[in-house]
């Protein structure tokens, strides 16, 4: 089981290759379509804007490969914007088609009393499955951005107000996560651990 | 009300590989070495953790990228380093050696463009202002300095912060010179000052001596985080002791 971590050219691979790292995981980082479809899955790690992330992915030519092989159901796994690409479009910078993996719009933070944006918050993880190991369990989001999508794609949302900004979305082999499981401590790292060996 | 949790953070001030504490800038002891520090407190519940190279305005560089690289490999909650960064490269290679975010003062007051260009090019959410605020008691307001407090270039702090703002930051780490390292207490009156502008999360720093003091600002609601130094440095309280009792007041923390 080897991880393609996704590599381009202006996300910081560092914290996430040093979780990887953490828990022994196979990975290697590339930007190469072969060794991409050799990979049993791809991680999509994000710093930076939508807009920006989406031409670089065009410009390294990554965007029909990571599609393709969502479709042949690789597990695919997005983190912070590596996340919101994954929906169908995104407004931060210029409106931008995403991947369309998990039907939803990325869209700016709505103003919000007793909120900051950009939202630099420890914040609790709400399980749709009350039971969930990580209900109520509280991580580290760095983001102005989140992706509006239906109720059945969300794992875990936070309450931003009277809004749900999800935090873990799902559609069949697809995941994405908004805050950043490689800076929430412990708890973070269980969480990404678990999502990779799901 | 706030709905998100205080952050409580500690400030690690590091000179030639030691982790010192000064008392108002001046002045400096050591406490130990950056990595170990760094790893108690992470392991204490701490919610971020702050690296400022003291010198490296003085000397131009910062030194701290191995400090980061070595660090980042054991501590998985975010990490902001300040000091010296002048260009663009220099925060490249601090945020591609471990480091979420970077704290800049100097430069971002002598080159605004600097700090404009920076927020454009990495993004709001990884640049943080930093602010070393003085007090002028005479005007009763408070001036920006630079050169790690050693200069003052006539600037006050709200103006700058409100023109920061504009430029992009997206977090400001607000320290009080005059209570760094005098346990005395945040110097409630600037962040009030400040509350009252800031449109992005403000860490207060400066002056925290006791678990009342802590409480004293988070109660205050005027600032979004903390960052302390002497209090854990020298075993006043622990992050859990000073997070204990937060709790027991009421206030949402981690």
């Amino acid at each position: 089981m080897t991880i393609a971590v996704i590599n381009y050219d202006q996300g910081n691979l560092f914290s996430i290759i040093n979780a990887l790292k953490f828990f022994n995981f196979d990975f290697i980082v590339t930007n190469k379509k072969t060794e991409i479809q050799n990979c049993s899955q791809i991680l999509i790690p994000g710093v930076g804007a939508y807009d920006k992330t989406i031409k670089s992915l065009e410009r390294l030519n990554l965007l029909e490969v990571i599609k393709k092989e969502a479709y042949n159901k690789k597990k695919i796994v997005g983190i912070c914007v590596g996340m919101q690409i994954l929906s169908d479009s995104g407004n931060e910078g210029e409106w931008t088609e995403g991947l369309g993996l998990i039907k939803g719009q990325v869209e700016r933070l709505p103003t919000t009393e007793g909120l900051k944006i950009p939202n630099i918050n420890w914040q609790k993880l709400k399980y749709n499955d009350q039971t969930s190991t990580y209900n109520s369990e509280m991580v580290y989001f760095l983001h102005s951005y989140f992706m509006r999508t239906e109720d059945k794609n969300i794992v875990s949302y936070i309450n931003y107000g009277e809004l749900k900004v999800p935090a873990i979305v799902k559609y069949m082999n697809v995941w994405g996560i908004q805050f950043h499981p490689e800076k929430s401590g412990k708890i973070g790292l269980a969480i990404l651990k678990e999502i990779l060996e799901k | 009300m706030k709905s998100a949790p205080f952050r409580l953070i500690p400030r690690l001030e590091i000179k030639e590989d030691f982790v010192v504490k000064g008392y108002q800038y001046e002045g400096v002891e050591k406490i130990g070495p950056p990595h170990a520090l760094a790893l108690k407190y992470y392991e204490d519940s701490a919610d971020e953790i702050i690296f400022i190279d003291t010198v490296a305005s003085l000397y131009g560089r910062n030194t701290l990228v191995n400090v980061i690289q070595k660090v980042a490999r054991e501590i998985f909650i975010p990490l902001t380093v300040g000091g010296g960064i002048k260009k663009i490269s220099d925060i490249t290679t601090l945020l591609s050696s471990g480091a979420d975010k970077v704290a800049i003062n100097t430069h971002a007051i002598n080159n605004n463009q600097f700090l404009y260009d920076a927020c454009r090019e990495f993004g709001s959410q990884c640049i943080v202002l930093s602010v070393q605020a003085k007090k002028n008691e005479k005007e009763n307001d408070y001036y920006a300095l630079t050169d790690n407090a050693r200069e003052n270039p006539g600037i006050k702090v709200t103006d700058w912060i409100l023109k920061a703002q504009d430029l992009g930051v997206g977090e400001i780490l607000l320290s009080s010179v005059d209570r760094d390292g005098t346990r005395l207490g945040y110097d409630i009156e600037l962040f009030e000052k400040i509350a009252k502008i800031a449109n992005v999360p403000v860490i207060a720093h400066g002056g925290a001596g006791s678990i009342n003091d802590i409480n004293k600002i988070c109660s205050s609601q005027f600032s979004d985080a903390i960052s302390f130094s002497s209090i854990v440095h020298y075993k006043i309280a622990t992050i859990s002791d000073i997070k204990k009792k937060l709790r027991e007041n009421n206030i949402y923390i981690r």
